[in-house]
């Protein structure tokens, strides 16, 4: 069965609802669709319905996804919401296959707008993969949308601004931080100060984050990073090394600590699945460690009428998402013949003008916040790099030693072969390859097969219903 | 410290209505809302499958890494993080053994 529909929006986080609006209100009947029951996307995730949280546990700018989520409400009656839906497959141009609460279903478009989101950038040490070591981002939702908090000795290492985030949302559910350890240095983090003045609205939350962390009177070491975490079922030790200029661990200078929950992350890179299925051209960006779809100004990827827009199109935070998705939602509206040259022109010329100001910020977070080559010397050859298949970096190094020269070419090692498809190793793999001074242009990323998430096998009830009748 | 280490159920938190899900066999605490991932972490379970000898947990939370993959109500292979409980819930652990890699 196939619900048609003008425009379809796939991602229901700040960019993904800016866009619906844009396109909602210019009248263009569309989609919105996201795995997620409730719109917000993760930065503006919200607990359940059943739960009310008290007001110390909301992130401070929850009021931003309050106000986004109003406007989405009255932005017009052609828009359809379409939660708890997972877009899985595009096997024809111009249709999304998505499966929602038992039901398959095709989804046909003439202009899409992908809003995919970031992810975490793991940057893998020995026993990084122990029960009890949670990424970040991870942990930070436990606590903000379920209400639960770890106990006992909890330590945070890493890089980026979801450090100090998480770390304020773990003090501020009572919960004890044994040390929170940063990879980057102080006064490169002061230096992000200097591009927050071209994008002000972000300063009260990271004052707020602060402000927390020293009232509670947690310290954050600098310059430090993670060399092995160890443990039975569970992680018991974790090892810091302090780093040098380069991210280089200086020998000598290494602290054990016992602890019991452990978050890991060091800053985000773009979730680009549903893009790259759909055949949208990605580039690997030397100077963000990541591959990014390309796009123009208005988020058009490599692929006619679709458009990438959000973290998902290149990192940019919250606030840069949402503009992103005004402007493509507004191009694509204008593309569908729902607006002039003029209108376009004058309703996209504020968010234009916001767009630039962000990218002063932008790239001063990239600039202060990208890994260095060093901070890659955690990975040992017993690291493993691909969770799912259990993929170890020593087999990697042999394969790269043996010459083998990019991702497809060590696949047999069965990276990237698992549930994930990569999603974790992919980008991980990848730095070792440049690390190993492959060339550049040698630095692609893998090829995706549907299911882009993982199915169980009754999605497909049908084909096996007829699989099973033709047997008896 | 006398508490297991893990993760503990905030007290100010308003949550849905309490239930029981069964976890390998044994019966867990859980409220509407909850996801099974988070059920798990408060019951102090945090491994969701092995892999040889290796246990996996959650770690991303956000449906992404496949970490938590569980058989939850026969379906193998489900994200316990995107999961949200229900009374009676069968919530089981997988074992896998390591494919071969190819030279």
């Amino acid at each position: 069965m196939t619900h048609r529909f003008q425009a379809a929006v796939v991602g229901m986080g700040p960019a993904g609802m800016a866009a619906a609006i844009e396109l909602a209100r210019a009248g263009v009947k569309i989609a919105l669709i996201d795995q997620a029951p409730l719109p917000g996307g993760q930065v503006y995730r919200q607990p359940p319905g059943e739960f009310s949280m008290p007001p110390g546990l909301a992130p401070s700018r929850h009021n931003i996804g309050h106000a986004l989520r109003r406007e989405l409400a009255q932005a017009g009656s052609s828009l359809t919401f379409l939660n708890g839906a997972v877009v899985w497959g595009a096997f024809s141009p111009g249709t999304l296959s998505v499966h929602q609460t038992g039901r398959n279903y095709e989804v046909s478009y003439e202009k899409l707008v992908i809003c995919e989101g970031a992810q975490e950038r793991i940057i893998p040490c020995p026993g990084w993969t122990l029960p009890g070591v949670i990424s970040l981002g991870g942990l930070q939702k436990m606590i903000t949308t379920q209400g639960i908090a770890p106990r006992g000795r909890v330590l945070l290492a890493g890089s980026g601004p979801l450090l100090i985030g998480t770390a304020a949302a773990v003090v501020g559910a009572g919960a004890s931080l044994v040390g929170v350890y940063e990879a980057v240095s102080f006064t490169s983090l002061m230096s992000l100060g200097l591009g927050m003045m071209a994008w002000p609205r972000l300063l009260p939350e990271s004052f707020s984050y602060m402000s927390e962390l020293i009232f509670k009177g947690v310290k954050v070491h600098f310059n430090w990073g993670l060399k092995t975490l160890s443990g039975d079922d569970r992680v018991r030790e974790a090892t810091l090394v302090r780093l040098d200029g380069s991210g280089a661990p200086i020998p000598g200078s290494e602290r054990i600590v016992p602890v019991d929950v452990v978050g890991i992350g060091s800053g985000l890179q773009p979730h680009v699945r549903l893009a790259r299925l759909i055949g949208c051209r990605t580039e690997y960006d030397p100077d963000r460690r990541y591959f990014a779809p390309v796009t123009d100004t208005w988020g058009q990827s490599s692929q006619t009428g679709v458009y990438i827009a959000g973290d998902g199109g290149g990192v940019g935070g919250a606030d840069w998402s949402e503009v992103q998705g005004r402007i493509s939602g507004l191009h694509a509206s204008w593309s569908l013949n729902r607006m002039g040259c003029d209108q376009l022109g004058s309703f996209s010329s504020r968010w234009l003008r916001s767009k630039r100001r962000l990218q002063a910020y932008v790239n001063a977070l990239h600039r202060v916040f990208t890994p260095k080559d060093g901070h890659y010397s955690s990975i040992t050859p017993e690291t493993v790099i691909c969770r799912c298949e259990a993929v170890r970096a020593g087999d990697l190094m042999a394969r790269m030693k043996m010459g083998e020269q990019d991702l497809t070419a060590l696949k047999p090692s069965r990276l990237a072969m698992g549930p994930c498809q990569g999603r974790g190793c992919e980008g991980i793999a990848t730095e070792m390859l440049r690390l190993h001074d492959v060339p550049r242009e040698n630095l692609k990323a893998l090829h995706l097969r549907p299911p882009i998430i993982p199915m169980p096998l009754s999605a497909f009830s049908k084909h096996t219903e007829r699989v099973s009748g033709s047997r008896s | 410290m006398n508490e297991t280490p893990g993760f503990f159920r905030l007290d100010d938190v308003k949550r849905g209505e309490a239930l029981e899900i069964k976890v390998d066999g044994k019966a867990i605490p859980a409220f509407a809302g909850e996801t099974v991932a988070t059920a798990l972490l408060a019951a102090g379970l945090l491994s969701c499958q092995s892999h040889d000898d290796r246990a996996l947990g959650v770690f991303c939370n956000i449906g992404q890494c496949c970490s938590c993959l569980m058989t939850i109500d026969g379906v193998s292979g489900v994200r316990a993080c995107q999961t949200l409980v229900s009374p009676g819930l069968v919530v089981e652990s997988r074992r896998l053994q390591k494919r071969g890699s190819r030279p």
